[in-house]
């Protein structure tokens, strides 16, 4: 018994240090509860009417886009997406096994789907597979019972019907990244949503849309629904009406075959796209509910960039279409007359270098319609050397090349003027005068888009307004009330005399209507048609070598552009035929179907 | 007369401890009413709130019970009864019910009982007689603790094979508490400790299954598991938290009415109380187990022999961490396992083991005064 006093006495003293335990847990745990519930209560209380008051989103179908008779370019077509309301894991092992087999989805993939959402707002039902087919539909309809928590919505996809075709100009749709949500033009979307990523749905991205409505009701956690408490109506985006002539568009498509390049048409009055192709395409339906990663793989693999817009990121030298701008630069200038006589024996001999004309044997003796119609290269040469390199660049940028053409599209390359000045602060080494004869037909430095070439040739086709060109005529809502109409805006002339226009009006009709003009296979019975071949080489060769030896991705680029009726022009056209050879071959036949088409039908 | 026949003197009556049996009384009250609006939500599981009331009456049947019969039966009969629930113990795993995914309960017909909750007081008692024996003012050597520590290691496997992380936990800090109280020699401390690193990785290699592996990853990092039990959690502290001073009311907890609350009758239903009384709620509910504790460790204190005061202290140790991991896990502060929260959560054999708990700390108290 004393033994067992002397433990109690022992163990006794130990006791009160355990108080002291005790009331410093439960202090941590007050201080905690304070936390929560005090400090942050407002934030959990947010938080737990989110939990309680689902939101379900009524997709708005996206605006329709027409070409500019009313014939339908991109509208939409129904699809569902089988979702799912998270409540636990429980739950979500105890569907798995069935959502895997109905939707064909490795388990592991809708664990991940789940995990990888598990942040975002609660009221948003976690995707786990778009746009499923019939089959996955009728199997989900028919398990419903069985899988509680898994919802059918009903998406509005979008549907291009001319698949390939316009690709580049109407774009494709992609589900919204982490850094489009953290822009503030993208405030109201949420992780899920879809919007435009390229072409006309990217840029026009805000009236096409339109508003989503809202179902509001109460749910438990199950996502069972158990009271509405309010819903709005969805607002549907703004119908879209093109400039582009449908009929024309799958005429230009098809004229441009399986080759690859650009063409474009446009009315030279106005600015408006007629007709947009860029080759090789894509089909924008791909992207509708996501791509798959093999799809996507072979895009991005092809070598030919489907996904390029060769009409505007496409930079390629301009060649024999410069001329018309170094024989501008030499009229304005007083450099020439239409009467200076140059003599062509097929080269110019300059500095301790031999420029060499395309026709071996020479031109013989010309003036400077003679020189635009056979495309003599020493006429140029000579031309350009008197005017000069940062004068001839006067001249490229008053016709718009070097800078933007204005369309609405995104990503427009600018191309590339040389000046001295340029090389100077680009290389560190002065201009070499003999560069500037290169520049003078169109080689060396210039680069420029098959665009800015279609708008140099409109402003010579209307007499020297350099028009921007525009895709978009106006947006209407639902019930077919005009929103905005985009109006033509006149533009006054370029400072340049109409007389020195009127020269090259003349010599480009004699490039197609001459006797010895260079795209004679351009003449349409009945149909005066005035345009310029150019041929833009990717390599150059020493003498003696033959082109047509060449592997073909060395070939040169085959460039036509041109215009008509010569009297009263109604469409212009480019064509670019990427390692196409010769212009007069490969490029001038198409613009020539391309505009004996457009002016056949148009009368109808 | 009653009193005879209860082969008790009066003086044992007027001793009965008023004030802890209402503290005891009225935090089960609490808890009753707190599962009555758990349970009222639109796909109730039967009526969980009644079947506490049953349990109520048995529990005070065995508070009574453990308060009149004089507490040195129960280090008499110690090893007998520690024995026996080991029996029992090793009969759940392989007769025991299957309940989502663990072997828990023993079937007795018309209900179920949890061996491993009646575990938890016969190790207490087994360690207090032990102790009680062996004590030495140096404190314990590690030999000394062979023993004890079998009487540890023995049900903290069979337990962990059930799978029941939590509760093998919980005997593990009562042994440590116990072993802390009687004092322990630095030397041994520094060997326990030892050891323990070696084994670790000797046993996460060669002893641990692959699932095993995981549940304790997951047990010391819940936010690897987002789904399940970091899910809880999130829910759980929004309830919690949405509570704000003076909580939602009685009933109107939308997070455990609609069901995002997990666990909301057992593991959780502190949080349940939380979104609806508040802050102010949780503080009474604080404050009665804080009076809860103060009483059993006063009561321990004045016990009138060792086995008692070891008794007293090891009661007082297994309501305490079950209180502090409960209610810790409940807000974000403990990794999340299977704890209740004594005397508040629903769970038959929790319920009227803890009543019969504060039973024996009333008989302590009462045979204060007997010589």
């Amino acid at each position: 018994m004393d033994f067992d006093q002397e433990i109690i006495e022992a163990l006794s003293r130990r006791l009160g240090f355990l108080k002291f335990f005790v009331f410093l847990a439960f202090l941590t745990i007050f201080v905690r509860l304070f936390y929560l519930q005090v400090v942050k209560g407002d934030y959990f209380f947010d938080l737990s009417e989110n939990n309680r008051i689902k939101i379900q989103e009524i997709p708005s179908p996206r605006g329709v886009i027409y070409d500019r008779n009313g014939r339908v370019l991109a509208n939409n077509t129904p699809s569902f997406d089988v979702s799912l309301l998270y409540s636990g894991i429980k739950q979500l092992n105890g569907i798995l096994p069935l959502l895997s087999e109905i939707l064909n989805l490795d388990p592991e993939e809708i664990v991940k789907k789940v995990k990888n959402s598990l942040y975002l707002p609660r009221f948003k039902p976690i995707k786990i597979k778009l746009d499923v087919n019939r089959k996955e539909l009728s199997g989900i309809e028919f398990h419903k019972l069985d899988l509680p928590n898994v919802v059918v919505e009903f998406f509005p996809k979008r549907n291009y019907p001319l698949k390939e075709n316009l690709a580049h100009v109407l774009g494709y749709l992609g589900e919204i990244n982490e850094s489009e949500l953290a822009r503030p033009e993208y405030s109201s979307y949420t992780p899920g949503d879809f919007l435009g990523k390229s072409g006309i749905e990217k840029v026009l991205e805000n009236p096409l849309k339109g508003r989503p409505g809202w179902l509001q009701f109460e749910v438990d956690s199950l996502g069972r629904k158990k009271g509405m408490l309010g819903s709005v109506e969805p607002v549907p985006g703004e119908d879209l009406f093109l400039t582009i002539d449908l009929g024309l568009q799958g005429f230009a498509d098809q004229a441009l075959g399986e080759k690859n390049g650009s063409v474009i048409a446009m009315n030279p009055n106005t600015g408006e796209i007629l007709a947009f192709v860029s080759h090789p395409s894509f089909d924008p339906n791909l992207f509708s509910r996501g791509i798959s990663f093999g799809d996507w793989g072979a895009l991005i693999k092809n070598p030919f960039h489907p996904l390029t817009n060769k009409g505007i990121q496409g930079l390629y030298p301009p060649g024999s279409l410069f001329k018309i701008v170094t024989a501008i630069a030499g009229l304005e200038e007083g450099k020439i007359t239409p009467d200076t006589k140059i003599f062509c024996n097929g080269s110019f001999s300059f500095g301790n270098r031999l420029y060499r004309c395309w026709k071996k044997g020479g031109h013989g003796t010309l003036n400077l319609f003679d020189a635009i119609e056979q495309s003599c290269d020493v006429y140029f040469y000579q031309v350009g050397h008197l005017v000069g390199v940062d004068p001839l660049a006067y001249y490229a940028k008053l016709f718009g090349l070097g800078g933007p053409t204005g369309l609405i599209l995104e990503n427009e390359k600018k191309g590339l003027v040389p000046t001295s000045k340029w090389k100077e602060k680009t290389f560190h080494i002065p201009w070499q005068k003999g560069e500037t004869l290169s520049c003078a037909i169109g080689q060396g430095f210039y680069v420029a888009t098959p665009l800015q070439m279609l708008v140099l040739i409109s402003a010579i086709a209307n007499g020297g307004k350099l028009h921007t060109p525009f895709l978009v005529k106006k947006l209407e809502d639902e019930r077919g009330t005009i929103l905005k109409d985009f109006k033509f805006n006149d533009v006054p002339r370029l400072p340049i005399s109409l007389a020195s226009i009127n020269i090259i009006r003349e010599s480009l009709l004699r490039v197609v209507q001459g006797e010895n003009g260079t795209a004679k296979i351009a003449r349409v019975a009945g149909i005066e048609i005035a345009g310029k071949t150019g041929t833009a080489q990717v390599v150059g060769l020493p003498p003696g070598d033959v082109r047509s030896k060449l592997p073909s991705y060395l070939q040169d680029h085959a460039w036509f552009f041109a215009f008509a009726p010569f009297n009263n022009p109604q469409i212009a056209v480019v064509v670019l035929v990427e390692h196409g050879g010769f212009g007069s071959v490969a490029a001038a036949p198409i613009a020539r179907d391309i505009i004996k088409y457009y002016l056949e039908n148009k009368g109808l | 007369m009653l009193s005879t026949f209860f082969l008790f003197d009066r003086r044992l009556i007027t001793r009965f401890d008023l004030s802890l049996f209402f503290i005891a009384l009225l935090i089960v009250g609490f808890g009753i009413f707190n599962l009555y609006s758990a349970s009222v939500s639109v796909h109730a599981v039967g009526a969980v709130y009644k079947k506490q009331v049953y349990w109520l009456f048995l529990g005070i049947v065995l508070l009574f019970l453990g308060s009149f019969l004089n507490y040195s039966y129960l280090e008499q009969f110690g090893y007998f009864l520690y024995f026996f629930i080991i029996f029992l113990l090793v009969l759940v795993l392989f007769q025991g019910k299957f309940i989502s995914g663990s072997r828990r309960w023993l079937s007795l017909g018309f209900f179920n009982v949890q061996p491993s909750e009646f575990i938890k007081l016969s190790l207490i008692i087994v360690l207090a007689k032990w102790f009680k024996n062996k004590f030495d003012p140096r404190g314990f050597s590690l030999s000394s603790l062979f023993i004890p520590g079998f009487f540890l290691i023995i049900p903290f496997f069979l337990i962990f094979l059930q799978p029941d992380l939590g509760s093998a936990l919980l005997l593990v800090l009562i042994f440590f508490s116990l072993v802390f109280f009687v004092r322990i020699r630095f030397r041994t401390l520094f060997i326990l400790f030892f050891c323990a690193f070696l084994f670790f990785p000797l046993s996460w290699n060669h002893l641990l299954k692959d699932y095993q592996k995981d549940r304790v990853v997951h047990f010391l990092n819940p936010s690897l598991d987002p789904l399940g039990k970091g899910y809880q959690v999130i829910q759980s502290k929004i309830a919690v938290g949405s509570g704000k001073f003076f909580g939602k009311g009685y009933l109107k907890g939308t997070q455990s009415q609609l069901d995002f609350v997990p666990e909301k009758y057992t593991d959780f239903v502190f949080s349940v109380f939380c979104e609806e009384w508040g802050f102010a709620g949780a503080l009474v509910l604080g404050f009665l187990y804080i009076g809860l504790l103060f009483r059993f460790l006063f009561i321990t204190s004045s016990a009138k022999n060792s086995f008692g005061l070891l008794l007293g202290c090891g009661i007082t140790a297994l309501f305490f961490w079950q209180i502090i991991i409960n209610v810790g896990m409940t807000l974000g502060l403990l990794p999340t396992v299977g704890i209740t929260l004594p005397l508040f959560s629903y769970g038959g054999s929790s319920l009227s083991i803890s009543l019969f708990c504060v039973g024996v700390m009333i008989n302590i108290h009462i045979q204060k005064h007997i010589f």
